[in-house]
């Protein structure tokens, strides 16, 4: 009986860990779309602010990687395994996602001139650096609407839980 | 089962209409040119050495314009039209090349060499509508007057300077993000339907 009890308090602790851990996701996910979007117009938000939410966006994403490691490891795993893979589309998206994310992050620090990095680079390779940066940039914006779209079930399922959740439905007791 | 499949249907029918309400409404402010067609157009205009800086780039775009403003007088006044074309209202194209006229540009011959590669001034227009970059920047870049744009780079102004120097009148382009994603998202729920289709045939078949 008491090993029952304490089988059921370990999986309820364990749920709630888990739910805890989609919330996390929902707000972590929200707060990178939002400093994305306002990051990717450099217009707009002029440029030492460009740069700070650069470094700010990277922090984020790469918590978000971390969240999702569990994912990446066992699709790693089974990636050639089977023909038809459920998540294969999904993973290479996320592989090119992250390789162009890690470019424009490099490429921005390099070519960064408001924080204080001063780095010196050629002429030449500023020159080269910029433009590839600003493409790579746009890439990811498409490769992002892709990701989003993919997971779109999941950000309306967690999403209006989580950020929506206190608005009573209509038509509920 | 069908009310769940009802529910989906509403929610995707709400999702398309926010998509083409939002992309109307884009079109309209002049904000739905995408700014890797911006980027390369610009790109394609000048292949100066020192390559393309976007209209964030202030010091050394700001240094431009007003190497181009110190020249006469009249790009000087350019510069404040354009300033305030661009924070007001969408330029239209009769304004847009008596500015560049004004700035000493050759518009002729630009309309000739960009309907060579098959564009024309309403895609420069788009571009200066869409607050990437303003008809002085354009003038001068026209004019071959980017030269060494990294000369100049580590020289902030002070406008540029400050950390919340937001241009809200470029809003427009952070919602044309959004509509990208969301236009993306409908485009993949469409097609995953049949996508989804032809997945389970191959299933069915590598089982089989």
């Amino acid at each position: 009986m008491a090993t029952q009890i304490l089988t059921d308090r370990a999986e309820a602790a364990t749920r709630t860990r888990k739910l805890n851990k989609v919330k996390i996701n929902v707000f972590l996910d929200l707060l990178l779309t939002v400093i994305f979007m306002v990051e990717m117009e450099e217009h707009f938000t002029g440029l030492p602010l460009h740069e700070i939410l650069g470094l700010l966006f990277a922090a984020a994403f790469s918590l978000h990687i971390l969240l999702h490691w569990d994912w990446i490891v066992n699709v790693t795993r089974t990636f050639f395994r089977k023909l038809i893979h459920e998540s294969r589309l999904n993973y290479v998206l996320n592989v090119a996602l992250f390789a162009d994310m890690l470019f424009v992050t490099v490429s921005g620090i390099l070519i960064s001139r408001t924080i204080g990095l001063n780095l010196q680079l050629s002429e030449s390779l500023e020159g080269i650096l910029r433009p590839v940066h600003m493409i790579g940039a746009e890439l990811v914006l498409i490769l992002v609407a892709a990701h989003v779209a993919l997971h779109w079930k999941w950000i309306m399922t967690n999403g209006g839980k989580y950020l929506f959740g206190w608005i009573p439905k209509v038509g509920s007791k | 089962m069908r009310r769940k499949s009802r529910h989906g249907l509403l929610k995707l029918l709400v999702l398309v209409a926010i998509v083409v309400a939002l992309g109307f409404a884009l079109e309209q402010q002049g904000d739905l040119i995408s700014p890797l067609q911006s980027t390369t157009l610009l790109m394609s205009l000048n292949s100066d050495e020192a390559g393309f800086a976007p209209d964030g780039d202030a010091p050394a775009l700001q240094a431009d314009a007003e190497s181009a403003a110190v020249t006469t007088d009249s790009a000087a006044q350019v510069s404040d039209d354009s300033t305030t074309a661009t924070t007001t209202e969408a330029m239209t194209i009769e304004t847009f090349t008596a500015e560049l006229a004004a700035a000493g540009v050759d518009v002729e011959a630009v309309s000739a060499s960009m309907s060579a590669e098959g564009r024309s001034l309403d895609n420069l227009l788009a571009v200066v509508n869409s607050g990437r970059v303003t008809v002085a920047e354009l003038a001068a870049r026209l004019n071959g007057e980017t030269a060494s744009t990294e000369n100049s780079a580590p020289a902030p102004s002070s406008e540029s300077d400050s950390l919340f120097n937001i241009h809200w009148e470029d809003f427009g382009s952070v919602l044309y993000d959004l509509w990208v994603i969301l236009a993306a998202t409908v485009i993949v729920i469409v097609l995953s339907r049949p996508a989804s289709w032809l997945k389970n045939r191959l299933r069915r078949t590598a089982t089989a």
